[in-house]
């Protein structure tokens, strides 16, 4: 696959290629020594590789590149055939006239200076167009006269595979014309130049059949009055790129005087004994076909080839999500993320239970105050008098800045004092994270007691605590005990 | 000189991975309500080209600090073997799984990490925060505490009273809302935790710094190219000859907006992108949205991002004075400025009758037959610059977005229920020389997309970084209505 064509198919390939996630962290992308589009190539080769592409193995970018080598081809053998066809009208010699040279000159000099003419124009750059009035609108008006332009009809005689891919490209550089339309019109231009390129070589190749294969007489002939002299000077002018490298090629004075002929003058008396001398000419029109229709058409194809490149590279460098992808590579790499990327987690909340209880009796209870959630016992009955009713055994505190040892004496003296049917009440406070210091805790309670003892856990919620939820933490803490006599309570705790 | 190590410890659920996520920009930090989220350390290197500058570990929450404490206090017996009697306890229990947070947390600091304590502002001090204070204290490490305002709340003040006795540099700082300067001035901080370290977080300051304005660069230039995209895309469908091609408009009209509005997507994802979100989910309308809260082509959305009424005409006025001002330079003056007065009559008198319209649609005869209808490129003057105005929108609430932020990102623009100020955004706030630069981009654009684009994106992109950069898109007001 040639540069182009691998460009072009990584340009249709890319959009699917950026958006596939699983093929985003990769350090060589961001290898220095690679240009943009050598990444995106390796971006892209990576997502053929895992992607299903079609029976035949290739993706739609490759198939697209394929066709569009298929349609140069077209224009090729489309342009040969002109080039041989008009090289063949041109030099058609009956036996009975000469061929013109005038005709020769205007046709494959003058004419083709003016078709490279026009390829320049439609090769300017956009900044030169935008400096000159009207130039944009003569670039408007030679894109209907470029042969690339056509090329909707030429897809006509490809496969409909390749023409479905052609369609799909063409709509997709049509409708984004602000990132493609550069690609598009130097599609076209390279098409034309393969066109023109193939048209010159179609014609010096039928220049040089009929000169070798037949006998051409030439002479030259115009209704203006153009003197011998007048005519050897525009000849010689012609001759210049040549003149010193092969000098049999440039009209001799003799030549032009003696090969001018009339029309009106009988056939025999045109050609004369001059009949060998005639043949001369054939160095001089060959040279013509070669200097002046087959060299700038190598030219300009090789240019428009740069071109089409140049675009397709700069498509590459600016499609959607490429400067993001890669910006880093051209400059400092900076990274702050962990090399670990795992999926966030980010467990949330479960729903709190469905029945939520309003009012509890507990009877006996020993309460226990975690972390000075409450201060005292008048304090907590005060705060949950409305909601919950008791009979406080013991009130206690523990958690908070007190030591382990003095939690485990707690336990210890409501192990003592516990009897049966009495519950155990721990305030928390919701916005105090519960932790396993307190499971801990609770647990030693359930082993000081007994299995079915109630251990009601009280958790004061301000208004925060309630917005937040907290009250759905400690219930899935707890939970981890799976203790199903432990029972939750929130109570609302006014500021 | 070893490199700079900072172990974010504390209780659980105080916003430690928030703060890890928030200053390393990654969204990949679990970050849950449930207390014991984080199970093991996770580091967070800052790396600039292979170079790590400092890194940042976040760990799980103390569990059983109180009997760690009294371990530690049972074995040790003296200041001096405090940190030795750390390293025993960790060695002591780290496999039997009984401690297991508190040797996962101490091990980085006794290999030598600096220790960021985090705190929730939000609430009162409270006692049971002394024995892990006191734990952190006996690792003789450097160390920082963090208030972090969670809640609405302020207890900050006596935080600072308790916290001062334990650390040395108390700062505030929510992971939340933090802004991008905030976050250099931590990492200036805990360069003073020790002097060999100023020299990295000063060069990781510097970097951060180049950085964020390298990807404003290339959000302007991704949201220059998208709306080059959008003002030149066309829509084409093929018909045959013997139907009625205007049967088709309508659905092609729809295609066309359901096109643009996906390329807004698109851009939209690049930009999030562009500042390490991967999956960035949006709080936005469907396409099909009967309000016209956020709908890219309701006129309710027109009137809230783009150009007043006056505005409109002098915009387009002052795009069309640029056009003709160009035939003036060329034809050497002689023209006495007719280019300029006439461009600018034709332009202004032009968005009197194409402000409301979206794009026309041409029908096209195909050489071999049939027709083509076209939809596109965008004729409305108004609408690149509410595609404007909402880009910038979009890119505000992203680059100010931490990355602790779980919530979707909310784009609807309801007037009145937000606390933004929407008006700063909106196109009418663009100075009068913005909005002459940009319309005469756009008529490059419309003129000639194929032979402009990448110059014109690179002058659209230039013209985006001066707006991102106006403080509040604040503009100059005495040429606001004009």
């Amino acid at each position: 696959m040639t540069r182009s064509h691998r460009l072009l198919a990584d340009l249709v390939d890319l959009d699917p290629a950026l958006a596939d996630d699983t093929l985003r962290a990769n350090a060589d992308e961001d290898d220095r020594a690679l240009s943009v589009d050598e990444r995106a190539h390796d971006l892209v080769s990576r997502y053929r590789r895992k992607s299903d592409v079609d029976s035949t193995g290739e993706s739609k970018g490759e198939v697209a590149a394929s066709a569009h080598r298929a349609l140069g081809g077209v224009f090729s053998v489309v342009g040969a055939i002109a080039g041989w066809g008009a090289a063949t009208a041109l030099f058609g010699y009956s036996g009975e006239q000469p061929v013109n040279v005038v005709n020769l000159i205007g046709f494959f000099v003058v004419l083709q200076l003016l078709l490279v003419l026009g390829y320049v124009l439609l090769a300017l750059p956009s900044h030169i167009v935008r400096r000159i009035p009207l130039l944009g609108g003569l670039q408007n008006a030679l894109q209907g006269l470029s042969p690339g332009f056509v090329a909707p009809l030429l897809r006509r005689v490809l496969s409909h595979k390749f023409r479905a891919a052609l369609d799909d490209l063409t709509n997709d550089l049509s409708r984004h014309r602000a990132l493609y339309g550069g690609v598009a019109r130097a599609m076209a231009l390279l098409w034309s130049q393969r066109f023109a390129l193939w048209f010159q070589l179609g014609a010096v190749a039928g220049a040089v059949v009929l000169t070798v294969f037949s006998d051409l007489a030439f002479g030259w002939t115009t209704t203006l009055d153009v003197a011998h002299e007048a005519f050897h000077r525009i000849t010689s002018w012609i001759s210049w790129p040549w003149s010193a490298l092969w000098p049999d090629a440039v009209p001799s004075a003799a030549l032009v005087e003696s090969t001018r002929f009339f029309r009106l003058e009988s056939t025999t008396s045109a050609l004369g004994a001059d009949a060998q001398l005639r043949t001369q000419w054939w160095p001089f029109v060959l040279a013509c076909l070669v200097a002046y229709g087959l060299a700038p058409r190598i030219v300009t194809w090789l240019f428009a080839k740069r071109a089409f490149d140049r675009q397709l590279r700069a498509a590459i460098a600016d499609f959607p999500g490429v400067r993001e992808r890669w910006a880093t590579a051209d400059r400092e790499h900076v990274s702050t993320q962990s090399p670990q990327r795992t999926e966030a987690a980010n467990p949330e909340l479960e729903a709190p239970p469905s029945e939520t209880l309003t009012k509890l009796n507990l009877g006996a209870v020993h309460i226990v105050d975690w972390g000075g959630a409450c201060g005292s016992l008048e304090q907590c009955q005060r705060i949950v008098d409305a909601s919950l009713s008791m009979e406080p055994r013991s009130f206690q505190p523990a958690g908070g800045n007190r030591s382990s040892a003095e939690d485990d004496q707690v336990v210890a003296v409501i192990g003592e004092h516990y009897r049966q049917g009495d519950a155990i009440m721990v305030l928390v406070r919701a916005w105090e994270t519960p932790t396993m210091d307190l499971l801990d805790f609770v647990e030693a309670l359930r082993h000081a007691t007994d299995v079915k003892t109630t251990i009601c856990v009280t958790i004061l919620n301000d208004t925060d605590s309630e917005q937040r939820g907290d009250t759905s933490i400690w219930q899935q803490m707890l939970g981890r005990l799976s203790d199903p006599w432990i029972r939750t309570f929130p109570v609302s705790i006014a500021p | 000189m070893t490199t700079p190590r900072f172990a974010v410890v504390g209780h659980p659920n105080k916003g430690k991975s928030s703060i890890v996520a928030t200053l390393a920009e990654d969204d990949s930090v679990a970050v849950s309500p449930l207390p014991g989220t984080t199970v093991e350390c996770r580091q967070f290197p800052m790396i600039v080209d292979n170079e790590t500058l400092y890194i940042l570990i976040d760990t799980p929450g103390f569990q059983r600090a109180r009997r760690a404490l009294a371990w530690m206090q049972a074995h040790s017996r003296s200041a001096a073997d405090r940190p030795a009697v750390v390293r025993q306890f960790i060695d002591a229990f780290k496999s039997t799984g009984k401690f297991t947070d508190e040797c996962e947390l101490l091990t980085p600091i006794s290999d030598g990490a600096a220790i960021l304590y985090v705190v929730d502002g939000s609430r009162p001090y409270g006692a049971e925060y002394e024995a892990e204070m006191e734990i952190l204290r006996w690792t003789g490490r450097p160390s920082m505490a963090l208030i972090n305002m969670i809640g609405d709340a302020d207890y900050s003040d006596e935080w600072r009273d308790a916290l001062g006795q334990y650390f040395r540099i108390v700062r505030e700082f929510n992971a939340l809302t933090a802004e991008f300067t905030k976050r250099l001035e931590l990492l200036k901080g805990f360069g003073e935790l020790n002097e060999a370290w100023r020299a990295p977080l000063t060069r990781a300051v510097t970097v951060l710094t180049a950085d964020r304005e390298a990807k404003r660069r290339d959000s302007a230039h991704t949201i220059a190219g998208a709306l080059a995209d959008m003002i030149t895309y066309i829509q084409s469908v093929k018909t045959d000859a013997d139907e009625d091609p205007d049967r088709h408009k309508p659905k092609l009209l729809e295609r066309y907006k359901r096109a643009l509005q996906k390329l807004e997507s698109t851009s939209r994802r690049n930009v999030e992108r562009i500042y390490d979100y991967d999956d960035l989910k949006r709080e936005e309308l469907p396409l099909d949205a009967d309000i016209d809260s956020d709908d890219l082509f309701s006129e309710d959305t027109w009137l809230l991002w783009g150009l007043n009424s006056k505005q409109l005409v002098t915009t387009s006025a002052l795009g069309g004075a640029a056009v003709g001002g160009t035939i003036d330079i060329a034809s050497g003056g002689t023209s006495f400025l007719l280019g300029s007065l006439i461009g600018g009559i034709v332009g202004g008198a032009s968005a009197l009758f194409t402000a409301d319209k979206l794009t026309k649609i041409d029908i096209l005869g195909l050489p071999l037959g049939g027709n083509e209808l076209r939809a596109g490129p965008m004729q409305s003057v108004n609408l690149p610059y509410v595609i404007l105005a909402r880009a910038l929108f979009h890119h505000a609430m992203v680059s100010a977005r931490t990355h602790a932020e779980r919530k979707e990102l909310n784009l609807i623009a309801v007037p009145g229920e937000r606390q933004y100020d929407l008006g700063a955004y909106s196109a009418d706030q663009f100075s009068a020389r913005h909005r002459q630069r940009l319309e005469s981009n756009f008529k490059r654009l419309r003129n000639q997309p194929e032979a402009n684009s990448q110059s014109v994106i690179n002058e659209i992109a230039d013209i985006v970084v001066e707006l991102m950069q106006t403080p509040n898109n604040t503009r100059d007001d005495s040429s606001r209505d004009s």
